[in-house]
């Protein structure tokens, strides 16, 4: 039986050590892990390994259980050959952890990206498709069909009926009568006109009535009071240019509705926009 | 069921100036006004000669239910009956068709 150099007791791992590569004189047989890149196997051959193995009666190659003083030979092949008797030794099977773990941090970065990759298309798609219907509804509907409709004539009619508002100089009961029933009949005109914001946004239409009808209060409560004070002058004078800015507040706030839309398109509703910004100035932090 | 006319009398509201659509809606619910819609007997409305002014919040506020419910301008004065001084009329009339248009517009 020959011993092949390198492969003496002396020369053999403790027991409880992974067997490392031992130079061998003879050639190592060729095996299918090593032309796959794996790790050379281990090959070694004592006499006592090959004594075992015929012990065992076991001619050929066959699997060697623990046999050597130090030497795990559980993942061993014992080849037994006229002259020579070799052990096949196999590295020891890897664990997931060890496989894959260095993998983990470009693994993650793949997916990361990959997220990043679908969540920038989705917003670009979103941002295209806001930006086309706020093109439609700004240069069309509103500029074209709703302003020329109901923008452009209450913003004349409420500079004029603003300027217009009757004193207590110089007016009469009949005369403010006539201008509070004359202006009523045009809010009302006005109301139909801005329906035409029903292309745009049915809430619009709600949100835009509601000031329109506290237009209409601010006109009614002022020429009632005047009538009451060319009646009975007694009674207080009412506050024209008060009246006259709350008029001209209201127009602006019917304005801003609309503006707030179109600013939102795609997002939220007028309504919701205007709530949500009552919402943030009554926050605490924001009273000063 | 009771035929007898009811009668909402706008010398008992604090007036002369009749305005806001919330103050239009509490008086609906004190007069009980969905009750008088529902009533057999027409309702008389008295508008006195001193009134200066009735906002189209504070009337529809009031009656706009009522015109809704009616559905129809001859349906809704056939139970409500104005009396009303002249420069009124085509004001309250025209309030009427207001609350008709809504009924249409969001309905």
């Amino acid at each position: 039986m020959t011993v092949v150099a390198g492969t003496t007791a002396a020369s053999v791992p403790a027991k409880g050590t992974s067997p490392s590569p031992v130079p061998a004189t003879a050639p190592a047989p060729p095996s299918a892990a090593s032309a796959a890149g794996a790790p050379a196997p281990l090959v070694a051959a004592s006499a006592s390994v090959a004594n075992q193995a015929a012990a065992a009666s076991i001619p050929g190659a066959s699997p060697a259980s623990s046999g050597v003083a130090g030497m795990d030979l559980s993942r061993c092949t014992i080849i037994n050959q006229q002259a020579l008797t070799l052990a096949v030794c196999q590295p020891p099977a890897e664990t997931w952890w060890s496989k894959f773990g260095p993998t983990v941090p470009s693994v993650a970065l793949s997916l990361l990206a990959i997220v990043l990759a679908v969540r920038t298309f989705l917003y670009n798609r979103s941002k295209d498709q806001r930006a086309r219907e706020q093109s439609i509804q700004d240069d069309y509907w509103l500029r074209k069909v709703v302003s020329p409709l109901s923008i452009e004539p209450f913003l004349k009619f409420s500079q004029e009926i603003s300027r217009d508002l009757p004193g207590a100089a110089g007016s009469t009961d009949e005369i403010v009568q006539a201008f509070w029933t004359t202006n009523v009949g045009r809010v009302g005109e006005f109301e139909v006109a801005f329906q035409a914001l029903g292309l745009i946004e049915d809430s619009l239409v709600q949100a835009v009535g509601t000031k329109l009808e506290s237009f209409e209060d601010v006109l009614a409560r002022y020429s009632g009071d005047l009538q009451a004070h060319l009646k009975d002058p007694s009674t207080a004078v009412p506050d024209r240019s008060a009246a006259s800015k709350d008029l001209v507040r209201l127009t602006l706030e019917l304005l801003k509705l609309i503006q707030l839309h179109q600013a939102n398109v795609g997002g939220l509703s007028a309504q919701s926009s205007a709530w949500y910004a009552r919402l943030w100035r009554s926050m605490p932090w924001r009273k000063r | 069921m009771s035929t007898a006319t009811s009668r909402i009398d706008f010398n008992q509201i604090q007036g002369p100036v009749y305005s806001g659509r919330d103050r239009g809606e509490r008086l609906r619910a004190e007069l009980d006004l969905d009750g008088l819609d529902l009533a057999v007997a027409p309702v008389t409305v008295e508008i006195p000669e001193g009134t200066y002014t009735i906002s189209s919040s504070f009337f529809l506020g009031l009656f706009g239910p009522s015109v809704a419910k009616a559905g129809s301008k001859d349906a809704f004065y056939s139970h409500y009956r104005f009396i009303t001084p002249s420069f009124l009329k085509d004001v309250l009339d025209g309030y009427v068709t207001r609350a008709l248009q809504r009924r249409n517009l969001f309905t």
